[in-house]
């Protein structure tokens, strides 16, 4: 029959076999509860199943070239979207500096004026909150216009590019969009389309493949294209751009 | 016994690494990449059983740690960092699967009996019919239960670093270890009964 101690004793021995634990009140436990036994059985089938499966990854794991990976790894991750430099945030000073003048002048306007009061939200919380809209709408603006431009990319792509001269542009327009990708991260959290974010992922590894090494191979240009094609880029591209065009009205 | 995080590398030696990454040396990130990317791989592959998910989380998880290269947590360490990284992503990619109705996944893998493929076929079907059902076990974890199970079992952490890494107690580890266990246990039975 099941008791207290048999509870502690599980608890026990999920960790003895997992190695974080001696068991040593496990066994002499076992030898006088029949429920338990079998409980004990039942992990070690648990234990041997899992090491059936890790046998299978460390198989799977045998079989990859680690040192390939690695220099694609490095690549891609030294290539994609760094923190937006401060380039990109110059303009960011004079605006909040214009905003702010023009909140205390609403704020003299309503309090000293006697004006009647537009809301009763405090003139601070209104001046960040414009700010706030139209930071929102120039990132999303922004991404519009990247989306755009990495559309026409993928169309041209999908055209196969077969002259050398041709693969030549194609490398270096997705140089020039890459760079542009860089600036883009921080816009998506602030444009509220997280959910995109594996999606320009895709992007900026497909720009990284198309600008490395210029020009790209007629194979590296097909493998890039399966890619485009099983994760239906062209579709998504087109979904995310009438997503933050569709929104940007809204707001 | 040393812990998986202990055995990773020296840990002067990455701290090295790290360093002249942060500072653009491209050879020294390739080389970080070299030394952790078995582990992150192992823990995707815990999640997915797939290698082609694996390889981009792979991919994801160093490009996060790129980007954040100023920010290492140094509380947990570099190797934790990583694999809090890694964890996360397996999440979120398993989340949004989940939203996008894609439970279904590719099971190739499970089902090749890929480990042993001189044995008799029979037992391979029989073994491919146990890790599937397992897989299918492990999918019904929470979260929190399943980052746990993989960190322990495919990827042999010691709970202290498993708490490290996932940011929560040595008991919260515990307790949760145990119920995925015996949630596992309890399918697994099941399983072979019908």
């Amino acid at each position: 029959m099941k008791t207290r101690d048999c509870e502690r004793i599980r608890k026990e021995m999920a960790l003895w076999l997992a190695g974080e634990s001696d068991g040593v009140e496990v066994v002499p436990h076992l030898e006088s509860c029949l429920e338990c036994r079998r409980y004990f059985e039942q992990l070690q089938v648990l234990m041997a199943d899992i090491e059936a499966g890790n046998k299978e990854i460390r198989h799977v794991m045998n079989g990859v070239d680690w040192d390939g990976l690695a220099r694609q790894v490095t690549r891609h991750s030294m290539q994609a979207p760094t923190p937006r430099s401060s380039a990109r945030k110059r303009w960011r000073l004079p605006l909040a500096a214009a905003l702010f003048g023009f909140g205390l002048m609403t704020g003299y306007l309503i309090f000293h004026r006697g004006a009647e009061r537009p809301s009763v939200q405090p003139a601070a919380l209104q001046l960040s909150n414009s700010i706030r809209l139209v930071e929102t709408a120039m990132d999303r603006r922004e991404i519009v216009d990247f989306l755009g431009r990495m559309r026409l990319l993928l169309v041209e792509l999908m055209h196969a590019p077969d002259t050398e001269a041709d693969r030549q542009v194609m490398a270096a327009a997705a140089q020039r969009l890459l760079r542009e990708y860089r600036y883009l991260g921080q816009n998506l959290t602030h444009s509220s389309i997280q959910e995109a974010r594996g999606v320009m992922e895709r992007f900026s590894w497909v720009l990284t493949e198309l600008s490395y090494d210029p020009p790209p191979s007629p194979d590296r240009l097909a493998a890039v294209r399966r890619m485009v094609e099983q994760e239906r880029l062209l579709l998504k591209v087109r979904l995310i751009e009438r997503e933050l065009e569709f929104t940007a009205r809204e707001v | 016994m040393n812990t998986v995080l202990e055995n990773a590398n020296p840990a002067n030696e990455l701290e090295g690494l790290l360093q002249r990454s942060r500072n653009g040396d491209s050879r020294a990130f390739e080389t970080l990449v070299k030394r952790l990317q078995p582990m992150v791989f192992k823990v995707a592959m815990g999640f997915f059983r797939d290698s082609d998910d694996a390889m981009e989380v792979l991919q994801d998880t160093f490009l996060r740690v790129y980007r954040n290269i100023e920010r290492v947590d140094r509380a947990v360490g570099l190797t934790g960092w990583v694999f809090r990284i890694a964890t996360n992503i397996c999440i979120d990619r398993y989340r949004s699967r989940q939203k996008r109705g894609e439970r279904e996944r590719k099971l190739t893998l499970l089902q090749s009996g890929v480990a042993d493929p001189a044995g008799n076929p029979e037992e391979r079907l029989q073994q491919a019919d146990r890790l599937k059902r397992l897989q299918a076990a492990v999918d019904k974890l929470s979260e929190r239960e399943r980052s746990v199970f993989v960190l322990k079992h495919v990827n042999h952490m010691k709970m202290t670093d498993i708490a490290a890494a996932l940011d929560i107690s040595v008991g919260t580890v515990k307790s949760t270890h145990f119920r995925a266990v015996n949630h596992l246990r309890r399918e697994v039975a099941a399983g072979g009964k019908a």
